[in-house]
């Protein structure tokens, strides 16, 4: 058995510190051999064993590695690290508070059942981070205090069980490998101590100093530290914003009322627990530590470990997140309120096992707005914010509340959406359409098109041949035909109709316009007189215009006449010599034919005006040699114009452009019937007119001859056939249209 | 460019000679008239041309149905070789005799009689049609156009009594009224639409010598 040099409390043979007091025991080595005892297994190591050999842990910090590494070239000069956590419980002193009292008392009642043994010692100086690195202490010696002692206390006292753990519960004596007590012996502390951790802790805590913080602590504790604690200590809690912090109200407030009065009784130990696990006692640490004297601050800042500095500066942050009232808070110094205010190490810079205990990094709180002394704001001028920045920076819950509510859409149910543009949605003004007007027979197309589109398609059916009636069609062209050709043959069989003979037998109005013709050329045409003839019909109407032709220009001829002959169609040269060689008297010296010339009525102008430029059908040899070309020129040479026609533009060409370039020369006609009707407004009446006379068909010519006295042998034959046959058509007609308009007809 | 040679040379050459042979009539001084007399002749020479024209183009379109072997292969065949040979004839200035040429006896003998009896075959087919006119129309126009025309035929034929007097005032009347009111009406309907076109052509509105 070791007695305590400190407490006087006896100690297995092994132990390295005190069971009570936690103070090193005299003869008690660094381990078995002097080593290091891995926190992890729990394995001894040699001293200068860096890894545990065992389970590879590390022994040394990194950064506390050169310190060890000093230390342990002068093992001797450091004193063992235990003062911090094997502070002596003193008796209850007077005022002490009573959960104070209360809590010593079951200590005492757990850990130590022999009645001189001092109160259990409450290992609670190392914080919570640190103490999670040993071993679980047995149940059975902390049940019954665990209700009663806080969490963070609790954690405390589960630091001493690697010294317990090997020994049997309840077992006391040197013959127990590890006796039940907490109490180690001395000799052991330094080899249960890791040299980093003897770095971290305060290099020396000589018994007699073991009530004061130890100088490293005061150089971390706050030089100002905040009043709220000693204005009331009412029911507060630890300003961390976490939950696992261990709450401040299960300090009884008894001991806030009388911490300043009791600070310099509270032993060293539960100052230092009191420092690492809730603000209000450190508060009471500084308050009575000012008592004492000023802190070295920067002595134990240099005494710390180079790691520690760089962890405990973070510290800051959390700590200022409760403002400056925050607990244990040095402005400009280092912090250790708490274990959560610790922050994390770096990977490296910590064992493993140091790495796991600390708090999860997003447990660490955000960094408060920072806030600056007034001085430091001397000269700045607020900056004034533009809008559009104001409308971009982040907005509150209770401003984006004020926002209306989307009803409809996709952000329905959503606040402080963006206002649709006023633009969309926005009815424009509709364009004017112009008015269209439509036609009824616009309309009626469109009907029938639609109509006709809408209507089903009908396969085309073969049309069947109508059986014609009684009487065909090819029945009544042919009986048609029949008739009209037996009128015709009729007169050569003898058959005559009865007609009126002589002069007066002709029609009155036929009558009147031969005789202006045939006066015209008894007037106009003398002996060498030229006249100019056009020969403007064809074959077709030959046979009818010819017979006139024949009157007129026989007339001319026995009148002493020269005959030039012109036309504006091709056939009309080759009808004009068939004409001229039929007539009496038209030799070559009377009778010129000029051909043909071509272009309708300006044709008729060029014949009009170069009579002497054209060539003479069909040698093609100039008009001026012709004998009947004598002293003509152009029609203003010519006595008369006799157009003979057989088509209606033929012959109005002629009238027209010879009354309106030579007005004053005469023009007489001999055209055939179907002309008639076109030539009767050219006539001339009542002295005015282009046409001076005509003479028309059969019937005309009948009557020149019967005003000339001469008579045709052929002439009464082609009247004959001519009446008869339209009797006969006009009996067609008439039967054709009482038939059909009895029977009945297709009709319109 | 080709604007120029399509639509606006045409354009101006017919505006320039239609105004100058109009100035030649409007006001009949020289040098007007000389101008006028020329453009007459240019437009006898073109309308010759136009002759020519319309003979190879009767050659073309015959040609083409000869190569396409439709129907009535057989008939362009026939107008194919009679044009020309007609052409060679005429050309060569052949003579049947010394008092006959080859296209005297050829139109005296062919064409002449041809168009001759086509001629007659209409008054064939107008008695036809007359006929059957209320067969396939009806109404008052169509019994006012048979009535009229019963009233000419058989006023025409100089028939001896008062039948033939009355038919032969009746038909005076009939074409020295109604008929020539409608003709002059037509004619003068005529007149003004030719100075139309006329004037549209001189002033350049209506082209019908252009192709744009």
């Amino acid at each position: 058995m070791i007695s305590c040099p400190k407490c006087g409390v006896s100690n297995p043979e092994e132990s390295r510190f005190c069971r009570a007091c936690g103070a090193p025991l005299p003869g008690a080595s660094d381990g078995e051999g002097g080593g290091r005892r891995c926190p992890m297994c729990g394995a001894m190591n040699p001293p200068d064993s860096v890894v545990c050999e065992r389970c590879q842990a590390r022994l040394v910090p990194l950064i506390a590695e050169e310190s060890a590494t000093e230390a342990e070239e002068a093992p001797e000069a450091a004193p063992p690290q235990a003062a911090p956590f094997s502070a002596e419980i003193s008796p209850p002193a007077e005022g002490e508070p009573d959960w104070l009292a209360e809590l010593r008392a079951t200590m005492e009642e757990a850990e130590e059942p022999g009645p001189e043994e001092t109160p259990p010692v409450e290992e609670v100086e190392v914080p919570e981070w640190l103490t999670g690195s040993a071993p679980p202490a047995a149940p059975a010696e902390t049940a019954e205090g665990e209700e009663e002692v806080p969490e963070w206390l609790q954690e405390v006292a589960l630091y001493s069980a690697p010294a317990e753990e090997p020994s049997p519960p309840g077992g006391e004596g040197a013959a127990a490998p590890e006796p039940p007590s907490e109490a180690a012996p001395p000799g052991r502390e330094e080899t249960e101590v890791p040299d980093w951790l003897r770095e971290v802790l305060p290099t020396e805590s000589p018994p007699g100093e073991e009530e004061g913080p130890p100088e490293w602590l005061e150089a971390a504790t706050p030089s100002e530290a905040p009043e709220w604690p000693a204005e009331g200590g009412e029911e507060t809690a630890l300003p961390r914003g976490d939950e696992g912090a261990v709450p401040f109200t299960e300090v009884p407030p008894e001991a806030a009322e009388t911490a300043e009065s009791a600070a310099s009784e509270i032993p060293a130990w539960l100052r230092e627990v009191e420092e690492a696990a809730a603000p209000p006692p450190l508060l009471l640490e500084e308050e009575a530590r000012e008592e004492e004297g000023p802190p070295a601050a920067e002595e134990s800042v240099e005494s710390m470990p180079t790691w520690l500095l760089e962890e405990a500066a973070p510290a800051e942050a959390p700590a200022e997140e409760a403002g400056p009232e925050a607990p244990g808070v040095s402005k400009g110094g280092h912090v250790f309120t708490s274990e959560e205010g610790v922050p994390s190490l770096e990977p490296g810079e910590v064992p493993d096992w140091l790495k796991e205990l600390a708090p999860p990094a997003e447990e660490t709180p955000a960094a408060p707005p920072l806030e600056m002394e007034p001085e430091h704001f001397e000269g700045l001028v607020p900056a004034e914010i533009p809008d559009w920045l104001q409308a971009l920076r982040p907005r509150e819950e209770g401003e984006a509340a004020e926002e209306p509510v989307e009803t409809e859409g996709l952000l329905e149910g959503l606040r402080g959406t963006l206002p649709p543009s006023p633009l969309i949605g926005a009815v424009e003004k509709a364009v004017a359409v112009p008015s269209v007007t439509t036609k009824p027979a616009s309309v009626a197309r469109a009907e029938l098109f639609q109509e006709l589109l809408t209507r089903p398609v009908i396969s085309p059916r073969r049309v069947e041949k109508k059986p014609r009636g009684p009487m065909g069609l090819a029945i009544q062209r042919l009986v048609v035909g029949l008739l009209v050709l037996v009128a015709i043959l009729a007169p050569m069989g003898g058959v005559w109709l009865p007609m009126e003979e002589g002069p007066g037998s002709a029609v009155p109005a036929v009558r009147a316009d031969v005789q202006v013709a045939y006066d015209t050329i008894e007037t106009r045409v003398d002996r060498g007189t030229p006249v100019l003839v056009a020969v403007e019909y064809g074959p077709g109407e030959a046979e009818e215009v010819d017979l006139v032709a024949r009157a007129l220009l026989q007339h001319v001829l026995d009148r002493g006449g020269r005959l030039i002959f012109v036309s504006t169609r091709p056939e009309g040269p080759a009808l004009a010599d068939r004409l001229a060689s039929s007539l009496d008297g038209a030799d070559e010296a009377r009778t010129v034919n000029l051909g043909y010339q071509p272009g309708g009525a300006s044709g008729v102008q060029g014949l009009l005006a170069d009579l002497a430029r054209r060539p003479i059908y069909p040698t093609g040899g100039p008009a001026t040699e012709a004998a009947a070309m004598e002293g003509v020129t152009s029609a203003e040479d010519v006595g008369l114009i006799v157009v003979l026609g057989g088509q209606t533009e033929d012959l109005l060409a002629w009238i027209e452009q010879t009354s309106a370039r030579y007005p004053d020369l005469p023009l007489v006609a001999g055209i055939s019937a179907r002309v008639e009707v076109s030539a009767q407004p050219y006539l001339e009446r009542a002295g005015a007119g282009a046409l001076r006379g005509m003479v028309v068909g059969l019937p005309g010519t009948a009557v020149y001859y019967d005003l000339r006295g001469v008579e045709d042998v052929h002439l009464p034959y082609y009247l004959q056939a001519m009446a008869m046959s339209q009797w006969v058509v006009a009996a067609l007609m008439v039967v054709g249209m009482v038939v059909f308009l009895v029977v009945g007809g297709k009709g319109r | 460019m080709e604007r120029f040679t399509k639509r606006i040379l045409p354009t101006a050459i017919a505006v320039g000679a239609g105004v100058l042979t109009l100035l030649g009539y409007l006001f009949p001084v020289e040098p007007f008239i000389t101008v006028r007399d020329e453009m007459v002749r240019w437009a006898v020479i073109v309308a010759a041309f136009a002759f020519i024209l319309g003979f190879l183009n009767i050659l073309r379109v015959h040609l083409g149905r000869l190569a396409g072997r439709g129907a009535g292969r057989g008939y362009s065949l026939v107008l194919i070789v009679t044009a020309l040979v007609s052409l060679f004839v005429t050309s060569a200035g052949l003579a049947v005799d010394s008092a006959r040429r080859m296209s005297d006896w050829w139109f005296g003998n062919v064409l002449y009689p041809l168009q001759a009896a086509a001629a007659g075959l209409v008054a064939i087919v107008l008695a036809f049609s007359a006929f059957r006119l209320l067969r396939h129309r009806r109404g008052v126009e169509v019994l006012f156009f048979l009535a009229a025309a019963l009233i000419v035929l058989l006023g025409t034929i100089p028939l001896p009594g008062v039948l033939g007097t009355a038919l032969a005032t009746l038909r005076q009347w009939w074409m020295e009224v109604p008929a020539m009111a409608g003709m002059r009406g037509f004619l003068i309907g005529v007149g003004l639409g030719t100075l139309l076109v006329g004037l549209r052509v001189i002033v350049g509105i209506d082209r019908p010598h252009s192709d744009v």
